[in-house]
């Protein structure tokens, strides 16, 4: 980051490979819809490279990345125009393909699609929690950041934190209690 | 819940491991005798499975080409802007603003100017006007003269 700071654009597209992926996904996590999150990632990475100059590396660089795709994610939300659309894993076809399905393809038809369904109904789970606990869960448990980064990124105390995991995992735990036994 | 049961976001900042030490400590000892605190401790590990097995997505080619698209015209706006910059540094701003001024001023006062300078047909119609009070006042002349006259006639 400290070489795009400088202006290398190479070094913005070794950052852009690297976390693309990881962007898009938590995107998709936050919004449930395959359009909407790959404009959400885009506006990532073009607000990530206009502060570039900015950047000053006090924190890991992905609390700062992750800190700006929680902010556009939930802008997003405020603005109202986000639509509740949960893309079935199943039906996404061409470029909407799973990493992860390559490796299901090893598994049966039938527990494929078991495993579609359940996707999906977590997917309906987490986007039916408000903005700010699907936020700061998705970046405990698929971002593996600490309390203090995720305060940093969503702009609360540590403690604000520690009530909103609580809280989603409280509701999740209600909604997906049918699940936890198949799931190993 | 028993009364004695810590409070459940304990038992959920445990399971992110966000305790302090004698914190943790003392609720690994509760929890190995509390089946009810065990139990919730599974459920939310449960929830970050579910949650933490969800897959990947992988990058659309459009996705990538948007990105690189949209950054090139970044990159465009900011060289128009680092070309921008030595024009704009130092006392320039301040004379290419004064020099602006000046222009202003000239073209506000010369249409100032060029209003206040008459056309023919104005000048005619100033030269009657005063015609027209020379005649009023030539009037008034005229019946101060025979006021003596009319007073006169009229007693």
């Amino acid at each position: 980051m400290v070489r795009v700071k400088k202006g290398d654009m190479n070094a913005f597209h070794l950052l852009f490979d690297k976390h693309k992926q990881g962007v898009v996904s938590f995107c998709y996590r936050y919004c449930g819809h395959r359009a909407i999150s790959e404009e959400l990632a885009q506006e990532v990475f073009l607000r990530v490279f206009k502060a570039a100059r900015r950047y000053r590396p006090k924190a890991r660089f992905t609390t700062w990345l992750y800190r700006i795709a929680t902010n556009v994610c939930l802008n997003e939300l405020r603005k109202g125009e986000y639509r509740q659309q949960i893309d079935s894993l199943d039906h996404k076809g061409g470029d909407g393909v799973p990493v992860e399905a390559q490796d299901k393809e090893k598994l049966t038809p039938e527990t494929q699609f078991q495993e579609c369904q359940r996707d999906d109904l977590v997917q309906q789970a987490l986007s039916q929690l408000p903005g700010k606990q699907r936020a700061a869960l998705l970046l405990r448990i698929k971002g593996e950041f600490s309390y203090r980064e995720i305060a940093k990124q969503i702009g609360c105390t540590e403690n604000h934190v520690k009530v909103l995991i609580y809280r989603g995992r409280q509701q999740l735990k209600k909604k997906l209690r049918p699940l936890f036994g198949d799931h190993k | 819940m028993k009364p004695d049961c810590p409070d459940r976001s304990q038992v959920s900042a445990f399971a992110d491991g966000e305790l302090g030490r004698d914190a943790a400590a003392r609720l690994e000892a509760h929890i190995s005798l509390c089946s009810h605190c065990r139990e919730l401790l599974c459920a939310y590990r449960s929830v970050d499975r579910l949650i933490g097995d969800l897959p990947e997505l992988s990058v659309s080619a459009s996705f990538e080409s948007d990105v690189r698209e949209g950054l090139e015209k970044l990159a465009e706006g900011s060289t128009w802007r680092e070309g921008l910059k030595p024009l704009l540094s130092g006392w320039r701003p301040v004379w290419a603003i004064g020099a602006a001024v000046c222009l202003a001023a000239v073209v506000f006062l010369y249409g100032r100017f060029d209003k206040q300078a008459l056309s023919m047909e104005e000048v005619v119609i100033v030269e009657n006007l005063e015609l027209f009070q020379n005649f009023e006042l030539i009037q008034k002349l005229e019946l101060l003269e025979a006021w003596d006259r009319i007073e006169a006639e009229s007693s």
